[in-house]
């Protein structure tokens, strides 16, 4: 299998035509075992991966590794990709898949960290900074008080929320009803607001 | 439970502006592309079980020809044989074999 790095013919048909190469000519291509076609491949859906990864699990390495996993699953699982969904949809799905797996690590890491003798409840996650006004701020006090909801919760407010995905997108990539979707994003919200109203003067709308 | 569809989007909206798009640290597409090309392929990985698993096999069919041998000189059936029952091997057993093909002396031209 030629696996070389470099520019591909479809990559110079592309490019000669002003118009990028279709995900169906990426897949194919990439298949067959043209690197090249692969790495824009992870180009195209590197944020998409990113926000649910990031949702999930926080900015840092383990997110890194868990994105980089979920393309090296992906590329061994190409063949089997029959595009019954859309790209983007498949990817969300192995990555909510590898974060709630990193999740689970996390918390068998902690408890094995913990010994009995001075153990009462697993270590909390890093505690919400005071809020300052700036934006970037504003944003890692969202992010960190997402990621202090229980995956359940955190699961879809990462589709519905940062994702933007549809009800029924979501109720499609978790596998559950849009009923269950709907009532875990209201009561995910309700905490999300009630973890950031301390430190959010006027609401979140930025007033 | 009754749920505000509208509130909700509107909820969603507001909290979507503040998080912003999230991303990786530069340089993601090659991380993943170094690391696809340290993967090993299916080729690596039956070569790697055929180098454990071949040695163990030539001894195996070394060691049973070996003993297959010393006992047929001691004897005169093979080990194996006797070990799984198999009938003995002659003349008289192939010419009886169910293939059907019984030769009479009578018939012989």
């Amino acid at each position: 299998m030629d696996r070389r790095f470099g520019l591909s013919e479809i990559h110079q048909e592309a490019a000669g035509t002003g118009r990028a190469p279709a995900d169906g000519e990426l897949l194919a291509a990439a298949r067959a075992g043209n690197d090249a076609a692969f790495r824009v491949l992870v180009e195209r859906y590197q944020a998409v991966v990113a926000g649910v990864v990031i949702g999930m699990l926080g900015a840092g390495d383990e997110a890194d590794d868990v994105g980089q996993e979920v393309f090296i699953r992906f590329h061994g699982a190409l063949h089997r990709f029959r595009g019954d969904a859309l790209l983007a949809t498949y990817l969300r799905r192995i990555a909510l898949n590898l974060s709630l797996n990193a999740l689970k690590r996390r918390r068998r890491l902690r408890l094995r960290l913990i010994s009995r003798d001075h153990a009462t409840s697993p270590l909390a996650e890093p505690a919400v900074e005071p809020y300052d006004a700036e934006r970037a701020e504003r944003r890692v006090l969202v992010r960190r008080a997402v990621a202090q909801l229980s995956e359940k919760y955190r699961s879809v407010v990462v589709l519905r929320m940062l994702e933007g995905l549809s009800t029924n997108e979501a109720a499609a990539i978790l596998d559950v009803p849009p009923g269950t979707v709907m009532s875990r994003l209201a009561r995910g919200l309700a905490e999300l607001e009630r973890v950031l109203a301390p430190y959010v003067e006027g609401g979140l709308d930025g007033a | 439970m009754e749920h505000d569809a509208r509130g909700l989007e509107a909820r969603l909206a507001t909290l979507r502006e503040q998080v912003g798009p999230a991303s990786f640290d530069p340089g993601f597409s090659d991380r993943v592309m170094s690391r696809l090309a340290r993967q090993p392929s299916l080729a690596d990985g039956l070569q790697v079980m055929f180098f454990r698993l071949a040695p163990l096999a030539a001894a195996a069919v070394l060691l049973l020809s070996t003993a297959n041998l010393v006992s047929t000189r001691s004897s005169g059936r093979p080990f194996l044989d006797r070990l799984l029952q198999l009938p003995a091997v002659d003349l008289t057993a192939a010419l009886t074999a169910d293939t059907g093909l019984v030769i009479s002396l009578e018939d012989a031209p």
